[in-house]
């Protein structure tokens, strides 16, 4: 069978984020922020950060955390 | 309004009063932001702005490199008696005669500005508001042959009638 070539995907398409969406920024692989004394690349957070980000929705106004049913599987 | 002070009961031991800034300041240019941080509706504390600033389209906030020990910023008084507001002004050393560091000395010297103050423990500083915009001056000089070296010595000023601090995202990714 003859072997498929990976698709490459562009430098500005974000990575898919099961767990969240943005909002209000333009979308690519390195979306950086400032926060309560750290940097953060929305495109590309871990559960922890997720958590801890999603707790202030006002400050940090452009994640929009996924429910259970929205998430794939 | 009613005034109520809080009491000051001083350091408990944990906090980090490390004098200057941090290596890192933060600014935008006035006409490229769309709305303007603000405290919280009902505020524990109206200076502390706990809503983000949003930019226009394709607009974002700008990163500064400072020179270790060079970032300082001070809230000097101003006015008279029943008309005290504060002089901020924030200084600070950009090495080297870049092209990046030219353009911008020379473009920003008529702008308007956001300046966002990064302390030693990560808390932000805004200068700056809808209101009273930031004048910055990029003052190049090549000291001498002993000296600390070529660079920018940038000046930030701005008339303020309060101190605030910024609690909300620095957004450093453009806007859709």
């Amino acid at each position: 069978m003859k072997s498929q070539k990976p698709v490459e995907l562009p430098a500005s398409m974000p990575v898919a984020q099961p767990d969240y969406q943005l909002t209000g920024l333009q979308l690519s692989d390195y979306m950086p922020i400032v926060f309560d004394g750290r940097e953060y690349n929305l495109a590309k957070l871990t559960p922890a950060e997720l958590d801890y980000l999603s707790q202030y929705p006002n400050q940090v106004p452009y994640i929009q955390k996924k429910d259970a049913s929205q998430t794939s599987v | 309004m009613a005034l109520d002070y809080p009491d000051l009961v001083g350091p408990d031991g944990t906090e980090v009063n490390m004098g200057g800034t941090s290596q890192t300041c933060y600014f935008a240019r006035v006409d490229e932001i769309n709305t303007y941080s603000a405290p919280a509706a009902a505020p524990a504390n109206q200076y502390v702005m706990t809503t983000a600033f949003a930019m226009k389209t394709g607009k974002k906030f700008h990163k500064g490199y400072i020179t270790q020990d060079t970032g300082e910023l001070e809230f000097g008084d101003n006015g008279e008696i029943d008309g005290k507001s504060y002089k901020a002004i924030f200084k600070f050393f950009y090495p080297g005669f870049g092209d990046d560091a030219l353009q911008l000395a020379n473009d920003i010297k008529n702008d308007k500005l956001i300046f966002i103050v990064e302390l030693p423990d990560g808390k932000l500083i805004q200068l700056g508001s809808a209101r009273f915009f930031c004048s910055v001056k990029g003052n190049f000089k090549t000291t001498t042959t002993s000296g600390r070296g070529r660079g920018f010595e940038f000046e930030v000023q701005c008339f303020v009638p309060y101190i605030y601090r910024y609690a909300a995202a620095v957004p450093l990714t453009a806007a859709p």
